[in-house]
């Protein structure tokens, strides 16, 4: 039942065989893009997610929810400076559903090559490659590294921005600064089904790009002011909790105290750093990032680099990425466990690229993954998890 | 018979050299006479598409070649061209180049447009275009 859009969409993709559909004399095109995902984790101590809008994730089993996604988008050029861009795209969403979102819906206009601009919903491209995480076709591994994107869930805004470009150099230098407002859920970490709500939060930043011959170099600066809503419902069973725990010996005052106060509004300032160096059949990434939040607990600090090499038309690729909060006692917030909390974790990934037909490729990904403090990115840790999982994908990723 | 070999091999040198390399064509009409291989690159792979004559450029990807053209541009293969395609156009930020399927439907784009670029084989090149650039196909970047 929840995965009957995903089925209709991909059953919409076997009766047209046709790719790339140019409709009304090439002006609208229609495209698309999915993965077919299988993945296995072997703890079954903790459900593995790709990114924190997933609300569980396999543990000890086998799912096709973490990786497999369709999306599909209709490109209409007005005349020769303005096109219309306007994206949908289904995915194991927040509620543990493929409910078709819409993921981008921009005029883009470009009045010369070296101005452009996009109003609407445009995707949020915080970090290199940030706005194409959903296509898995475009990048070599099965998912973008979780330790550093997993936790980024704002995928678009509905704002604008502008790209400005010119020859310096040898090379190209570039910019791009974008401003907008949020509209996107995310699921409870805890487990319980909640749903919160990070609409109206606000989003404006900015990257400076230089590229030349095979290398390409960014530096990003990003505020987020964060607001997360919950239900009325959720907010009435907190002030009930907060009452136990003002009285009851059994319940910290500290841990409704603390759920209070992920919902305050605060900054987020992100900084990061990417580069990226292509020639013929050798690609490597390098990314850093830097996550500025009141307090120091929970400033996030994390990495990659990746390096795939091609031969004829299958690319072996490795990884390895982590990610480092200074973290907290699970006391501290009222919790009655050992141990911290906060986002430390790494993850060796090796894997392979087949490319196998025309706009196909088959991928496999083993990831060693080790958490020493397991926040946000697994989901129904049982207490005794000792931070280990090693996770296998088998990916079929499409474009039309 | 020294002298012969030496034409026979000249000849097959030549044949090699026509056939390993693609020219880049603009119309005649166009006031451009020459472009670098970086800014083809730029052209082409939709980062930047001004041409140093000041023209906003109007790339043309001629499908039969178009595995030849890339590897000897970028040396990648068409499944690299079109897994980097992915991430521009589904992010939003740019057009590929125009697919065409036919030289004459390219060539006639290219009288009709200043700004377009296309590609040939350099061995059947007619009159009215310009070659701006010819790319060897035996070595890469």
């Amino acid at each position: 039942m929840s995965s009957r859009y995903l089925l209709a969409g991909l059953a919409m993709l076997g009766c047209s065989s046709t790719l790339a559909a140019d409709l009304f004399d090439d002006r609208v095109t229609l495209r698309g893009f999915g993965t077919l995902g299988l993945t296995q984790n072997s703890s079954d101590e903790a459900g593995y997610i790709r990114d924190i809008g997933q609300p569980d994730g396999p543990a000890g089993t086998w799912s096709a929810h973490v990786d497999t996604r369709l999306g599909l988008q209709l490109d209409w050029r007005i005349n020769d400076q303005l096109t219309a861009v306007v994206q949908g795209r289904s995915r194991y969403n927040y509620e543990g559903r493929y409910q078709p979102e819409l993921s981008w819906a921009f005029l883009r206009y470009a009045p010369d090559p070296a101005v452009q601009l996009r109003l609407g919903r445009i995707g949020l491209d915080t970090y290199m490659l940030s706005d194409s995480r959903d296509v898995g076709y475009s990048y070599l591994w099965a998912r973008p590294p979780v330790d550093y994107y997993g936790y980024r869930y704002l995928s678009h805004i509905d704002g604008g921005d502008i790209t400005l470009i010119r020859p310096v150099g040898h090379g190209l230098l570039w910019g791009k600064f974008y401003a907008g407002v949020a509209d996107e859920k995310v699921p409870s970490a805890l487990g319980d089904g909640a749903v919160f709500d990070a609409g109206g939060s606000t989003v404006i930043g900015g990257h400076i790009n230089y590229e030349w011959d095979n290398w390409r170099v960014q530096l990003g600066t990003t505020k987020v002011k964060h607001q997360l809503e919950a239900s009325d419902a959720y907010m009435r069973d907190l002030d009930s909790l907060e009452m136990y725990c003002s009285f009851s010996p059994e319940c910290d005052p500290a841990l409704p105290e603390y759920i209070r106060s992920t919902f305050d509004s605060h900054n987020i300032y992100i900084t990061s750093v990417g580069v990226a160096y292509d020639r013929g059949p050798l690609q490597v990434q390098a990314m850093l990032s830097h996550l500025d939040r009141t307090g120091n607990e929970t400033d996030v600090d994390a990495a990659f680099i990746s390096v795939g090499y091609r031969i004829k038309s299958i690319t072996p690729y490795v990884t390895l990425s982590g990610s480092r909060t200074d973290g907290f006692a699970y006391r501290d917030i009222g919790v009655e466990l050992d141990g911290e909390g906060g986002l430390t974790q790494q993850t060796l990934s090796v894997g392979a690229r087949y490319d196998l037909a025309k706009n196909l490729a088959l991928k496999t990904q083993l990831d060693y993954l080790n958490a020493d403090q397991s926040g946000l990115l697994a989901r129904n840790i049982k207490p005794d998890w000792d931070g280990n999982a090693t996770i296998f994908s088998i990916n079929l990723d499409f474009i039309f | 018979m020294k002298i012969l070999s030496v034409a026979f091999l000249s000849c097959l040198l030549l044949a090699g050299f026509a056939r390993a390399d693609i020219a880049v064509v603009v119309t005649v009409d166009s006031p451009l006479r020459t472009v670098s291989q970086n800014d083809l690159i730029n052209v082409f792979m939709g980062r930047y598409r001004r041409l140093p004559t000041g023209e906003t450029a109007l790339p043309v990807d001629l499908s039969p070649l178009k595995a030849r053209f890339y590897r000897a541009l970028v040396d990648k293969d068409l499944a690299e061209i079109n897994s980097y395609w992915a991430r521009l156009i589904f992010s939003g930020q740019a057009s590929p180049p125009l697919q065409m399927q036919e030289s004459d439907e390219m060539l006639q784009y290219i009288r009709r447009n200043p700004g377009a670029l296309g590609y040939l084989d350099a061995a059947a090149v007619p009159d009215d275009v310009r070659i701006v650039l010819q790319l060897s196909e035996r070595q890469a970047p």
